[in-house]
């Protein structure tokens, strides 16, 4: 017996209008090749650095979580030497 | 055998002896039979906070590779050494020799002003080339001219940029005051809106919260400088 063959069913793309299923950006640092984050390296650093100079959470730069352990690391370190303050109320003795 | 970086903050009235204090580090690390892979003198910087009262502080960074008991022996230089006010000493894992991201942006730094400069002297050049060959024609035009382009090469960092750059701060501190209270409002919604999961409103979001204030904080120095000096 012939049967006609049903034609195959489209998958939905994943993902709909309301992106139930978005695809997690990659780390920036993957995307630029850094393995390593250098401390004395202060642009690169601010970049991931709230408005009050806290760390900003992982989450809110796509980094992932090995970078942002490297990255917490720097900015300490960066703001023992003073090239990151560590808070926008450092007294100046002068104000 | 290890591989160490170390950066040294000295004090800035100690500045002039900061080469002289290189030497003597560098010969305590020949003496123990260890190697100096790379040395920056990166001037006086300014500081992000005050440290003993200063605003800026000369740096030195070492990487070099050395024994315990020379590295032991530097340690001790810098502790009871009055110019020293903070080291670093970080262990590396292989020899790091290329220039370091602080040189590379003092050398941008370096060459921008020089073409700064080169700039406004060629607009210097032509302004006074321009009123010779108008004399006759227009009065007002040649004399406008030399007046706007000795501005950027002669005042800038002393009197023009402050005062701006004030003006900017509160204008700044407002912007930012009122995007906090933004974001706290939004941050508030977050959970909920994750779960219908709005592309729209997460793509913005995520970039408002690494949003930096640079321009403002810094200013906030300088300004501070300009009154002080």
């Amino acid at each position: 017996m012939a049967f006609r063959r049903r034609p195959p069913v489209r998958k939905k793309p994943r993902g709909n209008a309301r992106g139930m299923f978005r695809k997690k950006p990659r780390c920036p640092f993957a995307i630029a090749g850094v393995s390593e984050i250098d401390y004395k390296d202060v642009d690169l650093l601010s970049r991931y650095l709230r408005d009050d100079w806290k760390i900003a959470p992982a989450e809110a730069n796509n980094v992932s979580a090995r970078m942002q352990r490297q990255l917490t690391r720097a900015v300490k370190r960066a703001r023992f030497l003073a090239f990151l303050p560590y808070t926008r109320r450092h007294h100046w003795g002068d104000e | 055998m290890r591989h160490y970086e170390i950066v040294a903050v000295i004090h800035p009235d100690q500045h002039s002896r900061a080469g002289e204090m290189a030497e003597r580090y560098k010969k305590i690390i020949a003496e123990g039979g260890g190697v100096v892979h790379r040395f920056e003198d990166w001037g006086l910087r300014e500081l992000a906070y005050p440290l003993k009262k200063q605003k800026r502080a000369q740096y030195i960074l070492f990487n070099i590779e050395c024994g315990a008991q020379t590295l032991g022996a530097l340690e001790e230089d810098f502790r009871f050494s009055e110019a020293v006010m903070r080291t670093l000493v970080v262990r590396r894992e292989r020899a790091v020799s290329g220039d370091s991201p602080v040189i590379k942006k003092i050398a941008e730094e370096k060459e921008a002003a020089r073409m700064k400069a080169e700039e406004s002297a060629r607009e210097a050049a032509k302004a006074e080339a321009a009123p010779a060959a108008k004399e006759g024609t227009d009065k007002e035009s040649p004399s406008a001219k030399p007046a706007k382009s000795a501005k950027p090469g002669g005042e800038k960092g002393t009197v023009a940029k402050p005062a701006v750059k004030g003006k900017e701060d509160k204008d700044d501190k407002d912007a930012k005051e009122a995007k906090e209270a933004k974001e706290g409002k939004k941050r508030g919604r977050a959970a909920k809106e994750a779960d219908e999961g709005d592309k729209t409103l997460k793509a913005p979001r995520a970039k408002s919260r690494v949003r930096r204030p640079r321009a403002a904080d810094e200013g906030d120095d300088d300004g501070d400088d300009g009154g002080d000096e």
